[in-house]
């Protein structure tokens, strides 16, 4: 075919092209049943409860004994855990599984006005270690390895401060540290939830808690949504477009949607030492955070640790996470940087077995 | 067209100007006695044309039965714990009307703020209050605040839109690039002039008044709700959050109490025997080791999610 021809041809081809995938697309997706669409199915077993937390024990993917003493995943307040076990082909839980980890993981539940006076005081002093006694006494050990991701990195760090006696191993990843570390990050797009929670006053923060009693998961949502503009706008039509031609991908797609949606209220009481202690005061860093009456002192984690970050997160800027390295009491401490963003480090298909790999080799060489 | 009649959305109208022009370009090669060596001479250019736009309103009507059944399937379930998926399904429809195009990103924020603070309405249940209550200050404040936010965002908007066309409006009456790499730039200059905008003083101030007047106002919808299931013997929003507060202190002394005696019959008791695991390994010391992985470095697969 002739340049002239295919010139020519170009702008028509593009308009009929685009035209017929958007007609096909959207037919695909509305014969599509949205319940049918699961995360985090990875078979497990409710093993403990307390109050409106569980604790699951995930079956083993391999014959025989684990190769590793047990992992407990703790996941934030902010989201759900489901995201490292997305899909199949997509589960941080089923790597890990498939390398003989013996993986234990927290649910925080579905907080209501009610939890509105829960702290981290009670999440990591008492839920988290509930969870932590619970393991210890079925497998009859002292200690076990703790893998915390987000906010959940941050309670897993408090908690190998104030009981560094029943942590063998901690593992974080794309966790909050130093929430003033942001200004660090070279990248405008990233870290809009500092500034944003920084501009606030403290009083409109207790106003904002005060008049919803949780930290509403809808308006996280939105938060969350408004960091990125230009992704939320393309995301319900050309993202979907992208996708829905495929059925893989159009799973993918709305499993990633589902997750996203499934945002539970962050508890009031809690939410105001995140917001205000931790991202306006920066209080741990500075050793003034308490829980149980005691200052956490993050040089107590002298057990080995393995600090995983995405070089791409615009929600915990790099610089947020990596300061862990400066402050705990460790001499055996690993950073891990991976060329991913803040939930692509997990769902990312081409991360897919490295994250796995990276952790399961790193915890076998400290049992 | 394009011209006469713009959508308001910048890129429908760059694509409606573009097809106006390839269609314009046309003209000759469409007539009926077009020369017969015409290699399109067997298209009906026209008929096509028609039926482009056909497929539009066909996907527009699509998108809006998706929208549907990703609704009635969140209605579906009767648990709370799955209201974010009603949030999901309402967002999912509002994003589908391309006339929000603009608004997109912070609409979300506004809409959900909005909703949020204004809480549901039941028939004429308190709706005397609310009529009151939105003729005072603090709704005028709220009002005035959830404007000033949308004007600082839809500025940043036009700012955007006014580069776009600055930089590639003009060429497109010579060559186009292509709806696709439009597309792309549009997008790369809005992303550039949000970013900006999202770190701007003026944004952050608006912000700021938007979320303090919403909560000002929710508190005081809050007190007159009180005083209505006060005067109508209904236990009042406060007196609930006192016995949740309650019922919390309670739980926090049963659990010390439950683990002092804990701690006094764990005395007692043996202490625990740590057992091995298969094939202990010895510990590598990788005393502060940095490891970095490149993008080479990992597998090969898809690109990236955008959900990251």
């Amino acid at each position: 075919m002739s340049t002239e021809l295919q010139k020519f041809l170009q702008p028509w081809s593009e308009m009929m092209d685009f035209n017929s995938r958007i007609a096909k697309g959207a037919e695909a997706i509305s014969r599509f049943d949205f319940s049918e669409v699961a995360v985090g199915a990875s078979p497990k077993t409710e093993v403990f409860r307390s109050d409106k937390v569980t604790l699951h024990h995930y079956e083993s993917m391999v014959e025989g004994k684990p190769e590793t003493e047990p992992v407990l995943i703790v996941y934030g307040l902010v989201g759900r855990y489901t995201m490292i076990d997305l899909q199949e082909d997509r589960s941080l839980v089923r790597n890990l599984l498939s390398r003989g980890v013996d993986l234990y993981v927290v649910d925080w539940g579905y907080p209501t006005r009610a939890d509105q006076h829960l702290e981290f005081d009670d999440y990591v002093c008492h839920y988290l270690d509930e969870c932590v006694n619970h393991i210890c006494i079925e497998h009859d050990l002292d200690t076990i390895n703790l893998f915390g991701i987000c906010e959940g990195g941050t309670f897993t760090a408090m908690y190998a401060a104030m009981f560094p006696e029943r942590v063998s191993n901690l593992m974080v990843s794309i966790t909050p540290i130093d929430f003033g570390a942001d200004v660090e990050d070279k990248d405008p797009s990233h870290g809009f939830l500092n500034v944003w929670i920084r501009n606030l006053n403290n009083k409109d923060i207790e106003k904002l808690l005060d008049a919803f009693g949780n930290l509403p998961g809808e308006l996280m949502g939105a938060v969350f949504s408004a960091m990125t503009p230009i992704r939320s706008m393309t995301k319900y039509n050309l993202d979907l477009l992208n996708a829905a031609n495929d059925d893989a991908k159009l799973m993918n797609f709305l499993r990633m949607e589902k997750w996203l949606a499934d945002r539970p209220h962050h508890p009031g009481a809690a939410a105001r030492q995140w917001l205000i202690d931790l991202y306006k005061e920066n209080k741990l860093v500075k050793g003034e955070f308490e829980l149980a009456g005691e200052k956490v002192d993050l040089g107590n984690i002298t057990m080995p640790v393995l600090n995983i970050f995405a070089e791409h997160d615009h929600i915990i800027p790099p610089p947020c996470s990596s300061a862990l390295g400066k402050y705990v009491g460790s001499d055996d401490y690993t950073d891990l940087c991976l060329p991913a963003g803040h939930v692509g480090i997990y769902v990312s298909s081409k991360l897919q077995g490295l994250v796995g790999d990276q952790i399961a080799t790193w915890l076998m060489e400290r049992q | 067209m394009a011209n006469d009649k713009p959508t308001g959305n910048p890129i429908f109208d760059i694509w409606l100007t573009n097809q106006q022009q390839f269609l314009k370009a046309q003209e000759d090669w469409m007539q009926p006695n077009a020369v017969p060596e015409n290699p399109f001479m067997n298209v009906n250019f026209l008929d096509r044309s028609v039926n482009s736009w056909q497929l539009c309103e066909e996907q527009y009507d699509n998108w809006m039965k998706a929208a549907k059944n990703w609704m009635m399937g969140s209605a579906a379930s009767e648990s709370s714990e799955h209201q974010e998926e009603e949030y999901s399904a309402q967002v999912l429809n509002y994003l589908l009307n391309p006339a929000t195009f603009m608004k997109s990103g912070f609409e979300i924020m506004d809409q959900v703020f909005r909703k949020l603070v204004n809480g549901p309405e039941f028939a004429d249940i308190g709706m005397l209050e609310k009529k009151m209550l939105k003729s005072g200050e603090d709704w005028q404040n709220f009002k005035d605040a959830g404007q000033h936010y949308q004007e600082v965002i839809s500025a940043a908007w036009l700012r955007a839109y006014n580069h776009f066309s600055d930089e590639f409006m003009d060429s497109l009456n010579e060559e186009s690039p292509g709806s696709e790499e439009m597309l792309k730039r549009w997008l790369k200059i809005a992303d550039e002039e949000l970013v900006n905008t999202l770190r701007s003083d003026e944004f952050l101030d608006a912000q700021r008044e938007f979320f303090a007047a919403g909560s000002s106002y929710r508190l005081k919808y809050q007190e007159f709700v009180d005083m209505w299931c006060d005067n109508h013997g209904i236990p009042t929003r406060s007196e609930v959050d006192d016995l949740h507060k309650i019922i919390y202190d309670l739980r926090r002394e049963v659990r010390t109490l439950k683990r002092n005696i804990e701690k006094s019959e764990s005395k007692k008791a043996a202490p625990k025997k740590k057992v091995p695991v298969k094939a202990k390994t010895k510990k590598k010391t990788a005393k502060k080791a940095t490891v970095k992985v490149e993008a080479k470095e990992a597998k090969s697969g898809n690109t990236l999610p955008k959900e990251d």
